[in-house]
């Protein structure tokens, strides 16, 4: 489950459908736009695949979270992206794994 | 968007790379055997219509198909025109199968009834079916009122057939609010494909449909939301987005034919050299994309076969067209804001104007 932050949470089922909202009428400006796609496509090119995009502020969303599911390697190599991304506010790593961790969640917010 | 390079071993969940749509992988031959059409939509970048008459013969399609093959081409991709309506169809998807070669063939659906499915079973690998949007959209564009309540009809002919089929979408400045729909429909009805395809300002559109271009804003936006949908769906159908990153453009200038030719060059396939050829209705082959300005052509299949010809379009013509694809990437090689373009676009326009 996603959530929108300081509100309420997304249903799973319809992130597309908040996501579509929020880029036709929310407040995602040119600017912040560039950097979530371009920081995205970047990640997708190293193999990256998002779990989970969905967006992000209330009332007018103004930014997009965005899950990975990682291995270690591919969380060291998204580290290396995200201390670069100036407009990242939150970034949040979950380990996942009993008791070894073998797969770590990895969320992003940018706005 | 594009994204990840399914060649390369990515999952279906991923958006694919636009490598595939420049026909770099695999090596394509694109045929345009009539340009008569049973629709006359808005956005047609090859003018097809009802009143167009003519057809390519069956024995240059055939002769092509075969020289395409000893070239390294590996697909035939069969569009119009609605191919349904040339009658030697099944002759030359079978002959394009005789040669060892994967087909697919584009569709607006109208045409497709059981019997001309069962005539062509064995012989395509893959039917596109044109899909513009909800129902309303789609007869808009399409310019007939029924048009959607027939391709209904067509989809459910080929899903009974058994051939595997995808839709593609012409993306405009109007119908990416619709994806979300888009992609529900096109999974409903089975299909394993979507792949959308930025509106090209080519023929008919360049008339009918000038403000519908999606510039690199929607083009962004379209790719978020391409992201989720390809995750949501990633069990059952592949989503396709056929736009370049530039910065993938700047790492690996031969996505676009823009890197230096080195001294092997003349010991290369052909289709090595070129990824995607195209054969007109009147008989040109041009490289890329329909619609390239003639100057750049390969030959023209009335006067010349396509192995006859290439050898002195290697010397010549080919390092033209190298010359106009470095120039465009010198272009393109600056900062911008949003980092994905539709090249197909560009390419094309310029071929007409190499001086921008």
């Amino acid at each position: 489950m996603s959530k929108v932050t300081g509100g309420d949470p997304i249903p799973a089922s319809e992130l597309e459908k908040y996501l579509m909202a929020a880029l036709q009428y929310g407040g995602l400006d040119k600017q912040n736009l560039a950097e979530i796609v371009g920081l995205l496509s970047k990640y997708n090119e190293k193999g990256l695949v998002p779990v989970k995009v969905f967006p992000i502020g209330i009332p007018n969303p103004d930014g997009v979270g965005v899950q990975y599911l990682l291995g270690r390697e591919e969380l060291a190599a998204l580290l290396g992206s995200v201390i670069e991304t100036p407009r990242l506010q939150q970034f949040r790593v979950f380990p996942k794994g009993i008791p070894a961790i073998d797969v770590l969640l990895a969320e992003l917010e940018i706005r | 968007m594009s994204i990840q390079r399914r060649s390369e071993g990515s999952s279906s969940s991923e958006v694919s790379f636009t490598r595939a749509s420049l026909g770099l992988e695999p090596r394509i031959i694109q045929i345009h055997p009539t340009l008569t059409c049973n629709l006359q939509c808005k956005h047609c970048y090859s003018s097809s219509a009802p009143s167009i008459k003519g057809a390519l013969d069956v024995d240059l399609i055939c002769a092509a198909f075969s020289d395409a093959a000893e070239m390294g081409y590996q697909v035939t991709a069969l569009s119009g025109g609605a191919p349904f309506v040339y009658r030697e169809l099944d002759v030359v998807l079978a002959h394009a199968k005789q040669c060892g070669m994967r087909t697919t063939v584009t569709t607006n659906g109208t045409l497709l009834d059981t019997k001309r499915l069962n005539s062509l079973e064995h012989y395509v690998d893959v039917m596109a079916i044109s899909l513009d949007g909800p129902p309303d959209m789609h007869n808009e564009v399409r310019q007939s009122a029924q048009a959607f309540d027939r391709l209904l009809r067509g989809v459910d002919h080929v899903r009974t057939s058994g051939i595997p089929f995808g839709f593609i979408h012409t993306l405009t400045r109007q119908s990416w609010g619709h994806l979300l729909w888009i992609a529900d429909f096109a999974a409903q009805q089975g299909a394993s494909l979507l792949q959308l395809h930025p509106l090209e300002l080519s023929g008919r559109a360049e008339k009918l449909m000038q403000e519908d271009s999606p510039d690199d804003d929607i083009l962004a936006r379209t790719y978020l939301i391409t992201l989720v949908l390809a995750d949501k769906y990633r069990s059952s159908m592949s989503i396709q987005l056929d736009v370049f990153r530039k910065d993938d453009l700047m790492e690996h200038p031969e996505l676009i034919y823009a890197s230096s030719l080195d001294a092997g060059v003349t010991e290369m396939k052909p289709a090595d050299l070129l990824g995607l050829i195209v054969v007109e209705a009147d008989g040109t082959v041009v490289p890329i994309s329909y619609g390239f300005a003639k100057d750049y052509a390969i030959c023209n299949l009335r006067h010349q076969r396509l192995s006859e010809a290439w050898s002195s379009y290697r010397q010549h013509g080919y390092l033209v067209f190298r010359k106009l694809c470095q120039d465009i990437f010198k272009e393109i090689a600056v900062p911008s804001e949003l980092p994905f373009f539709n090249w197909h676009d560009l390419i094309v326009t310029r071929s007409h104007n190499p001086s921008g």
